[in-house]
Order: C-alpha cells, then structure tokens, then sequence
C-alpha cells in the first residue's frame, strides 16, 4: 500500500504577470498511491501539474520527486514521470507504431527493449490492433490511449494525467477508467478531474484545490468526516416574484450559526420556491424557522443533507 | 500480433513480440540519451511532420519552378552579363531565388513554433528528458535541410550537367558555389526572422500577419521604394542607401551580381554605393555575410524566447 512521499509539493506560487495561478500549494503524493487532484475551471490543477512535470517553472516554492528537487534536476525529474496532457496532442500524421518508437527512443530506452515495451504497453492499453493506423485517423478514445501509451512506455515511477477520461464517451470511460485503476497498482499516479464520481472510483486520496490553494487534502472518508461534523441543511422558502435570491440569502445567512448560505435553486411548480444550502456549527433549524417567518415568508422545506463527494466539494468551492 | 504496413515513412523494423505479459516489465533498460541523439530524434520528427506538412514539396516545386523557366530561356543563344547557356542559368536562378526565397521561408517557419505551443505539443515534449534547446535545434535543422536541401540538389545536378555537357564552361562552378553560398544565407536570414517571429506571436494567425510584415518590409526596403520615399523626405543619400542595404534581400542580391562583375550598373544604386564604399571583395563579403547575421542573431533572439520559463538552464 502507500509509504514515503514520492512527490513534495511545498508553497508553490506561480504568478502570470499581476495574476496569481497557485497561491502556496502545498501536498504530498505518496509512493503507490492514485492522487486526485480536483477543483473548478481556473483553480490551479493544470498549473500545478505542468509545474509537476516541470513544464513550467514555479515562481516560488519547490517541488521533490522521489527526493530529488525538480528544479535543480528536471532531466533526471522527466525521465522518472509520464504524463498526459488533458488535450492529448499528438502527431496526428504519425502512425501510432512510428510514435511510440519516437517516444522510445527519446526516453533512452534500450534498443532491444523498445518493441518489447512497445508490445507491452499496446496490450495494457489496447492498442495492439491500431499499431500501424495513423494517429490522426483513430477515435478520440483510442488517441487517449496512444497518449497513455507513451506516458507509461518507459515504465516510470510516476504518471501524471490531466483529466484522462475528458471527451470519452460512456463506454470509453468505463475502461480508462480499469485502465487507470490497474496502473495505480505499479505506479505513483496523480490524476485532475472534475468528475467526482470518477475520483471516488479511482482515487484513494483527493486534494481539492480553490482559486490557486489546497482547501482540502485527505481521504474520501477524511474528507467526509471533516465535512460531515458540520450541518448542512436544505431550505426551501416560498418566494414571490419580486423577491431576489440574494435578499433571501442575505436574510438566511444572518442567523445567527450559519457559516455558509448558497443558493441553491428555484423551482417555479406548484409553489415557486428558492432553495438554500445552508452551512452551520450548530443545529440551527430552529433559528432558520424563527428568521423566515419573522420576515413574513413561507417556510416549505428544511431538511439535513447527507454529504456525498459532490456536497464536500461544493461546499468547500463555493464562497459565503 | 499487429500489423505495421510499408506506407509508414520510417523503415519497416521487426515487428514486436507479442508473447509478453499484460503488465509493464520491470526490468526496462534506459538511458537518458546524449544531447546529440535527442537533437537528431527530434530534428527527424520535425523533418518527418514537414515532409508530411508537404513543406518539402513545395520549397522543391518553387525551386523547380524558377529553374525550369531559367532552363527554358537560358539555353537560348542570347547572354546575360556575357554569360550564356548554364552559367547564364544559374545568375538567373540565384537572382530569382533571392526574390523567391524570403516568401518560401517565411512561410515555412511562421507558425512552427506558435503552432507547436498552441496545440500543446510542447507541453509533451517537454515532459521528455530533454531542453527546450535541443527541439529548437532539431526545428532550424528540420526546416534548413526542407529549404536548402532542394536547392542544393538542384544546383549540384547543374553543376555535374554543366561539367558533362559542356566542360570548357569554366564559369559554371564558381557560378554555382556563389549562388549556394548566398542562398544558405538568405535562407538562415530568413529562417531565423519565421522563427522569431513564430516565437513572438501568440497565435498562429498573427504569426501569419507579422510574417506578412517582414516580408512586406524586405519588399518596401528594396532599393528603388525606399529610396523614391526617403528621397522624397530628404532624407541624406547614404542613410538611404545603408538603410536599404540592411534589406538581406538587398544585401544578397548584392552578393549575387558582386560575384560576377562589381562594377556593372545592374548593381543598382544601392549595390553600387556599397560597392564604391567598401570595394569589390569587401561588397561581396557583405552581401554574403549580412543576411546570415540577422538570422543567426534572429535565432538567438528566438531560442531566448522559446527557452524563457523552461525549468531547465
């Protein structure tokens, strides 16, 4: 199972002009591990993995893998990471065969051993029938896998995948997916989603990363316990049509307890209603009843919410 | 078992045995390759996408093209400067690919870099043990061997022709060497300002605009346009004329005809100037040596650009 940090990531700040991308990100990725590195659009992930795979250099802060500082040693750093970009680019005039012995060759690999690796990482992947098509003419799914292919061709201790699974369809999903799971049982994966269920299946520690910080490192179950001994209540409150979701809000996240209020969403049939996430230290329905109906409105729903991954997420994305 | 058909541009190679276990080997040798060999492998994956890109092809075709109609008029009995028959062919030819060559090198170098940045090209290849340096090497290589090497083969099989048919034209080799030497450096001038260019631009339809613009700019600085509108302006005569002998199409048209005869008018005003300023041999040194300066330090400029935010110094 997982031991000693195969990757350190300690305050990394990258700064694009007056713009900061990662605002001291901090985590560690343990050897034998599937890391899911989660958070919206423009939070930090694709940053934090170019820097990973010192694409990008960091403005502060400093990256270790495998004891190695990546940006005194990046050559030797590269050579012991595979990596997939989220948009795959490959050269699509190039055979996929032509490709991966290019990509061989580059990585240093033994000569004898290219077409050996080459054949093995044709069969992981499924790539075996398609050796000798052009990359330009595959489907998004198995162009996926050639960008897979040559991440794992020279059997690195880590692999990098910037949303593997982005574009796929259902069924190509579902064997990404095993493909990713199985990898995870001989390599240091670090994997960038949105997709919750997609970290729930495949990760088995997850950092969530919000506008360019780590709000969040752990477990799924951590996380969920973190999250859990907070009270997360769904009120609905019958609204008219003058009245604005934001005065509702504002109203709501002034009772006394509460530490977050978002909208949620408005349902217009039978009764138009607003709904809120409301976010509390304490049981505070009792205060919520008091406040709606202190403010003359109509209290249609209030009720606990369980937790699942997306309620963890959504909960520590989303601001007051 | 898979099959690898001969279309494949790289040689057919023995196919892979497939009696191997489903999961990755653990005993792979590797070694991190000397810079020599990753410049090779990547200046051969950049000669592999512009063979395929077609870049070759039609450098080959422009080329063909000019030396073709030449052949035609050439082989007339009329002379040029006193040259006839091959060696009038070449003149013409070096004359005509000064004028040919910044266009086919602009636009075969303007978006390579812009395109490999925007189609996250770089961002895999840099995750491969090597530098940015090594692909912006293997990238000049790639796209001199696409505009020179058409050039060469076409001018060494005059060369051989020429000797064949007709030995007692003394004046064809040295035609030949000239029209190769200014040739190789017009093409590095120009190489050098596409890949600058595809370095500063960040898309690839401004990069097609600013390429546009230098070669608008070669065109505009050539002698008779510039001078007519800097004269106009009062501008004193030899800051006309050095300004437009900073053109590298000006400096090697310069070179080409400094080669035959120095003191000839069809030097045009500006060759002229230099040519009385510097004299001959030095006229010819600078028509030759100009062009490859500003790509060489057009180069630099855009390996800088193209190594700025890499991790590795």
């Amino acid at each position: 199972m997982t031991s000693a940090a195969m990757i350190q990531v300690r305050d990394l700040v990258k700064t694009y002009g007056d713009k900061n991308a990662l605002n001291g990100v901090s985590f560690d990725a343990r050897a034998g591990e599937i890391l899911g590195l989660l958070g919206p659009n423009g939070a930090g992930k694709s940053t934090t993995m170019k820097i990973l795979t010192t694409y990008l250099s960091a403005t502060s802060g400093s990256v270790t893998v495998d004891g190695m500082d990546a940006a005194a040693n990046p050559l030797a750093v590269r050579a012991m990471l595979g990596y997939l970009p989220e948009s795959t680019p490959l050269y699509s005039d190039m055979a996929v065969y032509d490709y991966l012995l290019w990509c061989g060759e580059m990585r240093g690999l033994a000569r004898a051993d290219v077409r050996k690796r080459m054949a093995e990482v044709a069969r992981v992947v499924g790539l075996e029938n398609v050796m000798g098509q052009v990359i330009g003419t595959l489907s998004k799914g198995y162009k996926q896998r050639v960008g897979l292919a040559q991440a794992m061709l020279h059997n690195p201790k880590i692999l990098i995948l910037d949303e593997p699974t982005s574009g796929l369809d259902p069924n190509q999903i579902i064997e990404i997916r095993n493909l990713i799971r199985s990898l995870g049982q001989n390599h240091t994966l670090i994997l960038s989603s949105h997709n919750l269920a997609e970290v729930r299946q495949i990760c088995d520690r997850v950092v969530i990363i919000h506008q360019g910080a780590v709000v969040a490192d752990g477990t799924l179950d951590e996380l969920e316990g973190r999250v859990a001994s907070r009270h997360h209540l769904i009120v609905g409150v019958q609204t008219t049509p003058q009245q604005d979701a934001e005065a509702l809000r504002t109203l709501l996240a002034q009772t006394p307890g509460a530490v977050r209020v978002s909208f949620s969403h408005s349902s217009q049939a039978p009764v138009p209603t607003a709904f809120f996430d409301v976010e509390a230290d304490t049981d505070i329905r009792t205060a919520l009843f008091e406040r709606i109906r202190g403010a003359d409105l109509t209290l249609l729903e209030l009720r606990r919410k369980s937790l699942d991954l997306e309620g963890i997420f959504q909960s520590l994305t989303q601001s007051v | 078992m898979y099959d690898v058909p001969h279309t494949s541009i790289w040689p057919l190679r023995q196919k892979p045995d497939a009696r191997v276990t489903p999961h990755p080997s653990q005993d792979v040798r590797m070694s991190l390759p000397s810079r020599r060999q990753r410049i090779a492998a990547l200046a051969r994956l950049e000669l592999t996408d512009s063979l395929r890109s077609r870049w070759l092809q039609f450098a080959a075709a422009v080329y063909i093209l000019v030396f073709g109609a030449f052949v035609w008029l050439g082989l007339r009995e009329s002379s040029v400067l006193g040259f006839t028959g091959l060696s009038r062919v070449v003149l013409n030819v070096a004359n005509a690919t000064v004028v040919a060559v910044p266009l086919v090198a602009l636009v075969a170098t303007c978006q390579s870099i812009a395109k490999a940045r925007t189609s996250g090209h770089l961002e895999l290849l840099f995750t491969q043990p090597t530098q940015r340096n090594d692909w912006f090497i293997g990238l000049l290589l790639a796209r001199l061997v696409v505009l020179l090497g058409p050039l060469v083969a076409l001018l060494a099989t005059t060369a051989v022709v020429g000797l064949v048919t007709t030995g007692q034209d003394a004046s064809l080799l040295p035609m030949v060497v000239h029209a190769l030497l200014v040739s190789t450096s017009l093409v590095l001038a120009y190489v050098g300002l596409g890949l600058l260019v595809s370095a500063i631009a960040q898309s690839l339809e401004r990069a097609v605009v600013y390429a546009l613009l230098v070669w608008l700019a070669s065109v505009a600085l050539h002698d008779f346009a510039l001078i007519g509108v800097l004269l106009q302006w009062h501008v004193p005569a030899p800051v006309v004329f050095a300004l437009a002998a900073m053109n590298p199409v000006e400096a090697a048209r310069l070179a080409v005809l400094a080669s035959v005869d120095p003191e000839l008018s069809v030097l045009g005003p500006v060759g002229f100037w230099i040519a009385n300023e510097l004299g001959a041999n030095l006229a010819y040194f600078f028509g030759l040596a100009w062009p490859a300066t500003v790509g060489i330090v057009s180069l630099l400029i855009a390996a800088r650009l193209v190594r700025k935010g890499d991790a590795v110094r």
